[in-house]
Protein backbone atom coordinates (compact mmCIF):
# COMPACT_ATOMS: atom_id res chain seq x y z
CA UNK A 1 0.00 0.00 0.00
CA UNK A 2 2.77 2.30 0.95
CA UNK A 3 4.63 1.31 -2.23
CA UNK A 4 1.70 2.31 -4.48
CA UNK A 5 1.29 5.61 -2.70
CA UNK A 6 4.87 6.50 -3.58
CA UNK A 7 4.57 5.32 -7.20
CA UNK A 8 1.44 7.33 -8.14
CA UNK A 9 2.87 10.79 -7.39
CA UNK A 10 6.01 10.09 -9.45
CA UNK A 11 3.90 9.12 -12.48
CA UNK A 12 1.79 12.21 -11.97
CA UNK A 13 4.93 14.31 -11.73
CA UNK A 14 6.23 12.82 -14.99
CA UNK A 15 2.94 13.55 -16.76
CA UNK A 16 2.88 17.14 -15.56
CA UNK A 17 6.48 17.58 -16.66
CA UNK A 18 5.77 16.18 -20.13
CA UNK A 19 2.71 18.44 -20.48
CA UNK A 20 4.73 21.50 -19.41
CA UNK A 21 7.47 20.63 -21.90
CA UNK A 22 4.91 20.18 -24.68
CA UNK A 23 3.37 23.56 -23.85
CA UNK A 24 6.75 25.27 -23.83
CA UNK A 25 7.68 23.66 -27.14
CA UNK A 26 4.44 24.92 -28.68
CA UNK A 27 5.14 28.48 -27.50
CA UNK A 28 7.67 29.41 -30.25
CA UNK A 29 5.25 28.13 -32.90
CA UNK A 30 2.57 30.45 -31.53
CA UNK A 31 5.07 33.32 -31.43
CA UNK A 32 6.10 32.62 -35.05
CA UNK A 33 2.47 32.70 -36.12
CA UNK A 34 1.96 36.18 -34.66
CA UNK A 35 3.92 38.14 -37.30
CA UNK A 36 1.53 36.89 -39.99
CA UNK A 37 -1.40 38.46 -38.18
CA UNK A 38 0.63 41.55 -37.50
CA UNK A 39 1.66 41.79 -41.13
CA UNK A 40 -2.03 41.88 -42.01
CA UNK A 41 -2.53 44.56 -39.41
CA UNK A 42 0.39 46.49 -40.89
CA UNK A 43 -1.08 46.23 -44.36
CA UNK A 44 -4.43 47.39 -43.03
CA UNK A 45 -2.90 50.28 -41.13
CA UNK A 46 -0.81 51.21 -44.18
CA UNK A 47 -3.96 51.16 -46.26
CA UNK A 48 -5.63 53.35 -43.68
CA UNK A 49 -2.66 55.73 -43.80
CA UNK A 50 -2.77 55.88 -47.56
CA UNK A 51 -6.50 56.45 -47.66
CA UNK A 52 -6.44 60.15 -46.73
CA UNK A 53 -4.18 60.93 -49.72
CA UNK A 54 -6.75 59.47 -52.09
CA UNK A 55 -9.69 60.96 -50.29
CA UNK A 56 -8.10 64.42 -50.26
CA UNK A 57 -8.84 64.89 -53.93
CA UNK A 58 -12.37 63.67 -53.40
CA UNK A 59 -12.83 65.91 -50.41
CA UNK A 60 -11.44 68.81 -52.45
CA UNK A 61 -14.23 68.27 -54.94
CA UNK A 62 -16.77 68.33 -52.14
CA UNK A 63 -15.21 71.43 -50.64
CA UNK A 64 -15.71 73.31 -53.88
CA UNK A 65 -19.46 72.96 -53.47
CA UNK A 66 -19.72 72.87 -49.68
CA UNK A 67 -16.85 74.36 -47.66
CA UNK A 68 -16.43 72.62 -44.28
CA UNK A 69 -14.07 74.65 -42.07
CA UNK A 70 -14.57 72.38 -39.03
CA UNK A 71 -13.47 69.27 -40.94
CA UNK A 72 -10.52 71.14 -42.44
CA UNK A 73 -9.37 72.23 -39.02
CA UNK A 74 -9.74 68.67 -37.77
CA UNK A 75 -7.67 67.23 -40.63
CA UNK A 76 -4.98 69.89 -40.07
CA UNK A 77 -4.85 68.99 -36.40
CA UNK A 78 -4.50 65.30 -37.28
CA UNK A 79 -1.69 66.06 -39.76
CA UNK A 80 0.22 68.14 -37.19
CA UNK A 81 -0.26 65.41 -34.58
CA UNK A 82 0.96 62.67 -36.94
CA UNK A 83 4.05 64.74 -37.84
CA UNK A 84 4.86 65.18 -34.14
CA UNK A 85 4.39 61.44 -33.53
CA UNK A 86 6.66 60.63 -36.49
CA UNK A 87 9.34 63.01 -35.18
CA UNK A 88 9.28 61.36 -31.77
CA UNK A 89 9.22 57.92 -33.30
CA UNK A 90 12.48 58.43 -35.19
CA UNK A 91 14.54 58.81 -32.02
CA UNK A 92 12.66 56.05 -30.27
CA UNK A 93 12.99 53.73 -33.27
CA UNK A 94 16.75 54.26 -33.41
CA UNK A 95 17.07 53.53 -29.70
CA UNK A 96 14.89 50.43 -30.02
CA UNK A 97 16.92 49.19 -32.97
CA UNK A 98 20.10 49.58 -30.92
CA UNK A 99 18.58 47.77 -27.95
CA UNK A 100 16.79 44.91 -29.70
CA UNK A 101 18.03 41.39 -29.06
CA UNK A 102 16.49 40.03 -32.25
CA UNK A 103 19.69 40.79 -34.15
CA UNK A 104 23.30 40.53 -33.08
CA UNK A 105 26.05 43.10 -32.76
CA UNK A 106 27.70 42.36 -36.12
CA UNK A 107 24.36 42.58 -37.91
CA UNK A 108 23.63 45.92 -36.24
CA UNK A 109 27.03 47.18 -37.33
CA UNK A 110 26.40 46.04 -40.91
CA UNK A 111 23.02 47.80 -40.91
CA UNK A 112 24.60 50.98 -39.51
CA UNK A 113 27.20 50.85 -42.30
CA UNK A 114 24.46 50.49 -44.92
CA UNK A 115 22.46 53.38 -43.45
CA UNK A 116 25.49 55.67 -43.29
CA UNK A 117 26.36 54.70 -46.90
CA UNK A 118 22.85 55.68 -47.97
CA UNK A 119 23.10 58.95 -46.06
CA UNK A 120 26.46 59.59 -47.70
CA UNK A 121 24.88 59.01 -51.09
CA UNK A 122 22.14 61.55 -50.32
CA UNK A 123 24.76 64.08 -49.16
CA UNK A 124 26.91 63.46 -52.24
CA UNK A 125 24.07 63.95 -54.74
CA UNK A 126 22.74 66.98 -52.88
CA UNK A 127 26.17 68.58 -52.98
CA UNK A 128 26.28 68.10 -56.75
CA UNK A 129 22.64 69.24 -57.09
CA UNK A 130 21.76 65.87 -58.60
CA UNK A 131 19.45 64.65 -55.84
CA UNK A 132 16.29 65.17 -57.91
CA UNK A 133 17.69 63.02 -60.73
CA UNK A 134 18.83 60.22 -58.44
CA UNK A 135 15.92 60.30 -56.01
CA UNK A 136 14.26 57.24 -57.57
CA UNK A 137 17.42 55.12 -57.27
CA UNK A 138 18.03 56.25 -53.70
CA UNK A 139 14.42 55.51 -52.79
CA UNK A 140 14.79 51.99 -54.21
CA UNK A 141 17.97 51.42 -52.18
CA UNK A 142 16.17 52.75 -49.11
CA UNK A 143 13.19 50.44 -49.62
CA UNK A 144 15.53 47.48 -50.13
CA UNK A 145 17.46 48.25 -46.96
CA UNK A 146 14.29 48.77 -44.95
CA UNK A 147 12.87 45.46 -46.16
CA UNK A 148 16.11 43.74 -45.18
CA UNK A 149 15.93 45.21 -41.67
CA UNK A 150 12.23 44.37 -41.33
CA UNK A 151 12.95 40.78 -42.37
CA UNK A 152 15.85 40.52 -39.94
CA UNK A 153 13.65 41.68 -37.06
CA UNK A 154 11.49 38.58 -37.25
CA UNK A 155 11.93 37.98 -33.50
CA UNK A 156 10.93 41.57 -32.65
CA UNK A 157 7.64 41.90 -34.56
CA UNK A 158 6.63 45.14 -32.82
CA UNK A 159 9.77 46.98 -33.90
CA UNK A 160 9.54 45.41 -37.35
CA UNK A 161 5.95 46.65 -37.74
CA UNK A 162 6.78 50.13 -36.43
CA UNK A 163 9.68 50.45 -38.88
CA UNK A 164 7.47 49.37 -41.76
CA UNK A 165 4.62 51.69 -40.78
CA UNK A 166 7.00 54.61 -40.20
CA UNK A 167 8.94 54.16 -43.44
CA UNK A 168 7.64 57.42 -44.93
CA UNK A 169 8.81 59.47 -41.96
CA UNK A 170 12.15 57.62 -42.01
CA UNK A 171 12.51 58.46 -45.71
CA UNK A 172 11.68 62.12 -45.01
CA UNK A 173 14.23 62.30 -42.22
CA UNK A 174 16.83 60.71 -44.53
CA UNK A 175 16.22 63.43 -47.08
CA UNK A 176 16.62 66.07 -44.37
CA UNK A 177 20.27 65.08 -43.89
CA UNK A 178 22.42 68.20 -43.86
CA UNK A 179 25.31 68.52 -46.31
CA UNK B 1 7.94 17.51 -6.28
CA UNK B 2 11.27 19.23 -5.83
CA UNK B 3 12.57 17.55 -8.97
CA UNK B 4 9.53 18.70 -10.95
CA UNK B 5 9.96 22.28 -9.81
CA UNK B 6 13.65 22.16 -10.71
CA UNK B 7 12.88 20.73 -14.14
CA UNK B 8 10.21 23.35 -14.89
CA UNK B 9 12.48 26.14 -13.63
CA UNK B 10 15.36 24.94 -15.79
CA UNK B 11 13.12 24.68 -18.85
CA UNK B 12 11.75 28.18 -18.31
CA UNK B 13 15.25 29.57 -17.85
CA UNK B 14 16.61 27.75 -20.89
CA UNK B 15 13.87 28.82 -23.34
CA UNK B 16 14.86 32.55 -23.60
CA UNK B 17 18.55 31.56 -23.92
CA UNK B 18 17.70 29.36 -26.89
CA UNK B 19 15.89 32.27 -28.57
CA UNK B 20 18.74 34.76 -28.17
CA UNK B 21 20.96 35.36 -31.21
CA UNK B 22 24.25 33.49 -30.94
CA UNK B 23 27.49 34.79 -32.42
CA UNK B 24 27.40 31.99 -35.01
CA UNK B 25 23.95 33.14 -36.18
CA UNK B 26 24.95 36.80 -36.01
CA UNK B 27 28.01 36.26 -38.21
CA UNK B 28 26.02 34.15 -40.69
CA UNK B 29 23.42 36.94 -40.96
CA UNK B 30 26.18 39.52 -41.48
CA UNK B 31 27.73 37.43 -44.27
CA UNK B 32 24.32 37.02 -45.93
CA UNK B 33 23.68 40.78 -45.62
CA UNK B 34 26.81 41.39 -47.68
CA UNK B 35 25.38 39.22 -50.47
CA UNK B 36 27.29 35.99 -49.85
CA UNK B 37 25.66 32.60 -49.64
CA UNK B 38 25.69 31.26 -46.08
CA UNK B 39 23.38 29.12 -44.00
CA UNK B 40 21.84 29.92 -40.64
CA UNK B 41 24.99 29.43 -38.58
CA UNK B 42 28.74 29.54 -39.07
CA UNK B 43 31.35 27.36 -37.39
CA UNK B 44 35.08 27.47 -36.53
CA UNK B 45 34.95 31.08 -35.35
CA UNK B 46 38.30 32.72 -34.62
CA UNK B 47 38.85 36.28 -33.43
CA UNK B 48 41.99 38.41 -33.43
CA UNK B 49 43.12 42.02 -33.55
CA UNK B 50 45.76 43.38 -35.93
CA UNK B 51 48.31 46.16 -35.39
CA UNK B 52 45.96 48.83 -36.84
CA UNK B 53 43.32 48.01 -34.25
CA UNK B 54 41.05 46.17 -36.69
CA UNK B 55 39.03 43.33 -35.26
CA UNK B 56 39.31 40.30 -37.53
CA UNK B 57 36.81 37.47 -37.25
CA UNK B 58 37.05 34.35 -39.39
CA UNK B 59 34.23 31.84 -39.71
CA UNK B 60 33.15 28.98 -41.95
CA UNK B 61 29.71 28.77 -43.54
CA UNK B 62 27.87 25.41 -43.81
CA UNK B 63 28.82 25.25 -47.53
CA UNK B 64 32.50 25.17 -46.52
CA UNK B 65 33.44 28.70 -47.56
CA UNK B 66 35.53 30.54 -44.99
CA UNK B 67 34.97 34.28 -44.61
CA UNK B 68 36.90 37.06 -42.97
CA UNK B 69 34.96 39.88 -41.33
CA UNK B 70 37.07 42.96 -40.63
CA UNK B 71 35.79 45.70 -38.35
CA UNK B 72 37.82 48.91 -38.32
CA UNK B 73 38.12 51.08 -35.19
CA UNK B 74 35.76 53.57 -36.92
CA UNK B 75 33.08 50.88 -37.11
CA UNK B 76 33.34 50.10 -40.83
CA UNK B 77 32.79 46.46 -41.69
CA UNK B 78 34.15 44.43 -44.61
CA UNK B 79 33.32 40.82 -45.44
CA UNK B 80 35.53 38.85 -47.81
CA UNK B 81 35.70 35.16 -48.75
CA UNK B 82 39.03 33.48 -48.02
CA UNK B 83 38.83 30.44 -50.31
Amino acid sequence: MRYTEERIPSQYVAMVFVCTLALLMCLPAVCDAEPCDEAKAVQQSAAVQLKPEVSESESAKVEKTEPRPVEQAKSEKIEVKSEQVAAIDMEVLTARLKKTKAIGLFTKLAIRNDVSDLMGEVKHYRKKAMLADKIKEIRESFEGLLMKIVALLDDDPELSRDLYVGRESIWKSLLEVKV
Amino acid sequence: MKKLLMAVLMTVVMVPVAQAVTMAEDLATTIRLRGYDCGRQVSNISEQQDAQGNKIVRATCPNGTRYQITVTPEGRMRVQPLN
